[in-house]
């Protein structure tokens, strides 16, 4: 009787340890199952309808690709591959800082301008563009692979557009933005607007295009370095290469434009009869002169020889404007300079020029130049010799004087020659501190796409900055004060009262 | 389930729990919107994305006891005997803790108005903010109903909960961290593969990592882009925790231990 039924009880315990399992079975199954439908589901939706179902609401769309800048791409063969490389970690954080492994710390609050922006532009390119980030600190090799020849010293912290062998490096913070002219007085740059779209198409038409210039800089005159105004050539499908000046200089056959980048010493009489001839047989001349420590005493008769074959002549005097509204910081030597008529459509805005020589139109010239005014100041400016003599009693008439001049030969080979009494388009110092979309460079960019021009170059809007500001009026030190008293005190004080008041109540039921 | 959510979101406030989840909630927001108003600069979704660091501290003291008081006082035999559904008690758990996350928001919600007060902006970037907190308050609510759910001991769920949520929240820390490790493992390892193929493919694995991250891939709705797919994720994610929770609550009905 009791073997009966310890076996109905074994089969019992053997009909529920089925069901158990059974039903484990099911519950383990079922999880699985549903951690597997909605993975395909994400899958599918995130490479499928990820883009379509992407909408951009931010204010001026600062982080969709325009369409303006959609038809480049457009534009581009269906088989082009454009490399873009970030070469740092992709920030896991857009919130403005980002902390490095050695424990840096470092700002990069412009990353949520430019990194929603590429990942658009990429999912829009039709497989054309891609985008990655490999930081060269933990993958070293990537610089090699990237510049295998070196050419471009690559370094950190920068994108690097690539096609072929062809490549443009991007700075973040220089290349992306554009900041405010008054820096100086306002004591830091304050960021105007995005160029992150111009900077990336501009680089991405230049790789992929089969334009191609060079640009010598005339060099051994102890004047300006240019590695910037290089980067701003190579934007414009052009390649950098130095030219010493010399006893026997010579201009190479391959020479399509020839840069004098801010002189301390005066060229060589040789310089000069071969940058005539270069200029009669069509030769295209930039020369850049201001006044500073190191040019003081500097008359460049040589320069001026050659520049009186196309009539113009750089003087020793320097500009002051004496309009408030054209002066930066009250200070009548740095000040802003209007653009010639002729070429308002390259920057419809003021330049700036800083320590400005005068340059004129040469009376006794070149029958066949014809002089343009490039830059000139207001009505109510004098040119001085008083910062070489410090005598300010050498002054001339107010008036309006040009710091800068076009002249264009006339002679049926088309020369022209470019004479800034600035360094502030082409020199180091200015583009450092400016980047390379301030209202200058952006004038002289245009000038020469135009010039040569150029195709694989791209004119793209700016987007306006979002102004987190609140009120002067409101923002005081009294309501600072308030805000922090309500906010950091009394409300959370409130709610901690409140428990202790419910504990107590509740503590003996 | 209305019942339920009823009762669950008046015990926070018939007890301690709720107002010092709110204390807590009221003093960091209350920091992070005094930094940056005293600096003149007011960006509300910074202040949603710094809140969001808090998830780990506020998540498990909202979430430990939705179970497992229930499981220690035996009071959850109730979720067997009575009419009411498994997955009724789930969600109104689920929303009771939502709704107070709600409530805690009020703060923020405060700070916009002032903020608009003083001439600030409220854009797209800040509702978008606004909108991924909720979401990923979901997520993470979800996540510590299934650490409350696994015990009767409100510490040991507190701290379940914790660990998990760190656990998601440092994915994309965790993806670069490995990536780094096996790209050195493998170049040392198998030298001769190329270094340009171990590279490709430990980042495709570190991509495979962060694209679960819920931060990473919510990241542009600071910046005002809207991604429907990256809510679903996130709605997906949490939804995978409520029925995982709902699975445990039901394993009482068939488990023999």
């Amino acid at each position: 009787m009791s073997s009966v039924n310890k076996s109905e009880k074994n089969h019992k315990n053997k009909k529920t340890d089925k069901r158990f399992e059974n039903l484990k079975l099911l519950s383990v199954g079922s999880c699985l199952l549903l951690i597997g439908i909605l993975l395909v589901l994400n899958i599918l939706l995130d490479t499928l309808f990820g883009d379509k179902l992407t909408y951009d609401f931010s204010s001026t769309s600062q982080n969709s690709v325009s369409k303006q800048a959609l038809s480049y791409i457009d534009a581009l063969p269906e088989d082009t591959q454009v490399r873009i490389v970030g070469l740092f970690d992709r920030p896991d954080s857009l919130s403005g800082k980002t902390v490095y492994e050695d424990g840096r710390v470092k700002n990069t609050a412009y990353y949520e301008y430019i990194i929603p922006l590429l990942d658009d532009m990429c999912s829009k390119s039709s497989g054309k563009i891609t985008i990655e980030y490999i930081n060269p600190k933990k993958y070293p090799s990537i610089i090699a692979e990237l510049d295998p020849s070196g050419l471009y010293d690559l370094e950190a912290d920068i994108f690097v557009v690539k096609a072929g062998n062809s490549i443009r490096t991007i700075n973040p913070v220089m290349d992306c933005f554009t900041y405010d002219n008054n820096y100086i007085s306002m004591g830091y740059y304050f960021t105007q607007s995005n160029i992150t779209e111009s900077a990336f198409i501009n680089a991405i038409l230049s790789v992929t295009g089969d334009e191609h210039y060079n640009a010598y800089f005339v060099t051994e005159l102890g004047g300006s370095t240019h590695n910037e105004f290089s980067v701003v050539l190579s934007t414009l499908c052009f390649d950098s290469f130095d030219l010493p000046m010399s006893d026997n200089f010579s201009i190479p056959d391959d020479c399509d434009l020839l840069i004098i980048s801010n002189p301390s010493n005066d060229i060589t009489e040789q310089a000069s009869v071969a940058l005539t001839q270069y200029v009669s047989m069509g030769g295209r001349v930039m020369v850049s002169v201001d006044i500073n420590n190191s040019n003081i005493t500097e008359s460049y008769e040589n320069l001026n020889s050659f520049l009186s074959s196309v009539s113009i002549n750089v003087t020793t005097q320097v500009i002051a404007d004496y309009a408030t509204d054209y002066q930066l910081d009250n200070n009548p030597y740095t000040s802003l300079a209007d653009i010639g008529s002729d070429f308002t459509g390259y920057y419809d805005g003021k330049v700036r020029i800083e320590s400005a020589r005068y340059v004129r139109e040469f009376s006794v010239g070149n029958n066949e130049a014809y002089v343009y005014p490039l830059l000139f100041t207001s009505e109510n400016a004098s040119v001085y010799d008083s910062v070489i003599s410090g005598n300010s009693e050498d002054s001339i008439f107010k008036g309006q004087y040009t710091a800068g001049l076009l002249s264009l030969l006339n002679n049926g080979n088309n020369g022209m020659v470019m004479c800034l009494g600035t360094d502030t388009f082409i020199g180091d110092d200015y583009i450092s501190t400016y980047g390379y979309n301030d209202g200058n460079i952006i004038f002289i960019r245009g000038f020469l796409r135009d010039l040569y021009s150029i195709q694989n170059s791209a004119d793209i809007s700016p987007k306006s900055m979002a102004n987190y500001n609140i009120s002067a009026e409101k923002y005081t030190a009294a309501s600072s004060s308030a805000v922090a008293l309500i906010f950091v005190i009394l409300v959370p004080m409130f709610f901690v009262v409140l428990s202790f008041v419910v504990y107590r109540k509740r503590k003996n039921l | 389930m209305f019942a339920i959510f009823k009762r669950e979101f008046s015990s926070y406030f018939k007890s301690p729990v709720g107002y010092v989840a709110i204390a807590i909630f009221a003093f960091l927001s209350g920091i992070v919107f005094v930094n940056s108003f005293t600096s003149g600069q007011v960006n509300i979704s910074s202040e949603v994305i710094t809140l969001r660091s808090f998830f780990s501290v506020l998540v498990p003291i909202i979430t430990m006891g939705l179970f497992a008081e229930d499981r220690k006082r035996g009071t959850e035999v109730l979720y067997y005997t009575s009419s009411v559904k498994l997955y009724n008690v789930v969600f109104g758990k689920f929303f009771a803790a939502m709704s107070l996350f709600f409530v805690m928001f009020v703060n923020v919600f405060v700070h916009m108005i002032v903020t608009a007060f003083c001439g600030g902006v409220i854009d797209a970037g800040t509702w978008g903010s606004v909108i991924v907190y909720f979401f990923l308050a979901a997520l993470f609510v979800a996540v510590g109903l299934l650490a409350s759910s696994l015990t009767d001991n409100q510490i040991i769920s507190a701290i379940l909960s914790f660990i998990m949520i760190i656990l998601i929240q440092m994915l994309t820390t965790l993806s670069n961290l490995a990536s780094a490790a096996l790209t050195s493992f493998f170049t040392d390892v198998f030298s001769f593969v190329a270094t340009e193929k171990v590279t490709s493919a430990v980042s495709k694995f570190a991509d495979a990592i962060k694209w679960i991250d819920p931060f990473f891939r919510t990241t542009d709705f600071r910046s005002g882009v809207f991604s429907v797919s990256s809510l679903f994720y996130c709605f997906s994610f949490g939804f995978v925790f409520l029925f995982l929770t709902y699975r445990v609550l039901e394993k009482k009905r068939w488990s023999q231990s």
